[in-house]
């Protein structure tokens, strides 16, 4: 894979643009899920691949093979963008397609597991950047606090501690609305979130 | 291991992200505190319902398959960045001459040391050639941006001069002057100097002056 990437990544670097169109269509996704997630909306996770793929194209001749995997670096390039991105907006406004959206599925299971799906992706989106960050990256793309550690540029000490800190947060939001037990233990003690 | 330090490690053990020393530290903890034990219970559930809803919304995220022509658009035709390396010699030769030529005639034109000067040099021996050349002073116009609000009195030739070029500036431009560049957008400089920070595989991008598209959106 990192050979095959390296080769398009040098045919890129000579001119060629269909080299650049297979990189961006192995990765789209990568950036684009990525992106979605710490964000919370479509239109502003369009604007972030194509900003994120444009910032590619422009420093790919710095990227350095040898010290990261292509993918690390799109993962570091694409949070630093939308962390900037949140950190600019300032308002954390609920986006309109969350708005009244009814989960129509037939089967009541169905409809009780998309509840419970918004329930839980609105409350990752009032974690702070920081937190989001290291929750979307362990628990969405499954990677390791050592690979999180890379990609965020903090120590591996800090990202347990995110980790730490966010799940508790959600613990004491969601534990009433899903019915989790031991959620609300007497010396738990309530977080706050930063 | 008290409940301090057994409850530092809850999430940890839960993603298994613990040494060997730390899991059975915890466990033996754990076997023997039934409010710690409820604890990673919880926090267990909260990161499988947490694991499930995020892999849920997700998969169900595409990005636009306008995007891809957007990314295009905006890239457009871009020079291969080797090419500009592979300038021929003779190109590099004949712009050398050029310039030496230019310079020649410049000097050879300047009233004020250009003719001396060449004679000088033309006749220069070693002794001479330590001596300063003397330049007299002579009034020199500068036509600074407000020329106009400082013309010279009226019946000066010079006046007539600073008010042509007061009366149209773009005149005065060489066509060789560097490109006015419009001023950098706040979403162009957020791009460059956040996104890009901390990439220790990706330096500061480098500013060029090749006319690249997407390069100059970002300068």
């Amino acid at each position: 894979m990192q050979s095959e990437v390296r080769v398009l990544i040098g045919r890129t670097l000579a001119g060629d643009q269909t080299a650049f169109a297979a990189l961006y269509h192995q990765y789209k996704n990568l950036v684009y899920k990525t992106a979605w997630l710490l964000l919370g909306n479509s239109a502003e996770a369009d604007d972030a691949l194509q900003e994120v793929f444009l910032l590619v194209h422009r420093a790919l001749a710095t990227y350095q093979p040898e010290r990261a995997a292509f993918s690390t670096w799109l993962y570091r390039i694409t949070t630093n963008y939308c962390l900037s991105w949140r950190r600019r907006r300032r308002l954390t406004l609920l986006p309109l397609e969350w708005a009244g959206q009814t989960p129509d599925a037939a089967q009541r299971h169905h409809e009780e597991r998309l509840e419970d799906t918004d329930t839980i992706f609105r409350c990752v989106q009032r974690l702070s950047g920081k937190k989001r960050a290291v929750v979307v990256l362990r628990y969405y793309w499954d990677l390791s606090y050592a690979e999180i550690s890379t990609i965020l540029d903090i120590p591996l000490g800090t990202v347990k501690s995110r980790l730490n800190e966010a799940l508790r947060i959600m613990r004491d939001e969601l534990g009433p609305l899903l019915s989790i037990e031991g959620a609300m233990l007497p010396d738990a003690g309530r977080e706050v979130r930063s | 291991m008290n409940c301090r330090e057994a409850r530092d490690l809850l999430v940890a053990l839960s993603n298994d992200e613990v040494t060997r020393s730390e899991r059975v530290l915890t466990q033996a903890h754990l076997a023997g505190c039934p409010a710690c034990q409820a604890e990673f219970e919880a926090l267990a559930e909260v990161r499988r319902r947490l694991t499930g809803g995020l892999k849920m919304r997700g998969a169900a995220a595409a990005p636009s398959p306008r995007s891809w022509a957007a990314i295009q658009s905006r890239l457009g035709p871009r020079a291969a960045p080797a090419r500009r390396w592979l300038i021929p010699a003779s190109r590099l030769v004949s712009g050398a001459l050029m310039a030496v030529a230019l310079f020649a005639a410049s000097s050879a034109l300047n009233p004020l040391t250009g003719t001396r000067l060449v004679s000088e040099l033309a006749t220069a021996t070693p002794e001479r050639a330590t001596v300063q050349p003397t330049i007299t002073a002579t009034p020199i116009m500068v036509m600074a941006p407000d020329a106009d609000r400082i013309a010279p009195p009226d019946g000066d030739p010079r006046r007539e001069m600073a008010l042509d070029r007061a009366a149209a500036p773009g005149r005065n431009r060489s066509p060789l002057a560097a490109p006015i560049r419009p001023a950098r957008r706040e979403a162009d400089r957020f791009d460059a100097d956040d996104t890009m920070a901390g990439l220790d595989s990706a330096p500061a991008i480098e500013e060029k002056e090749t006319p690249c598209n997407a390069c100059s959106m970002l300068n």
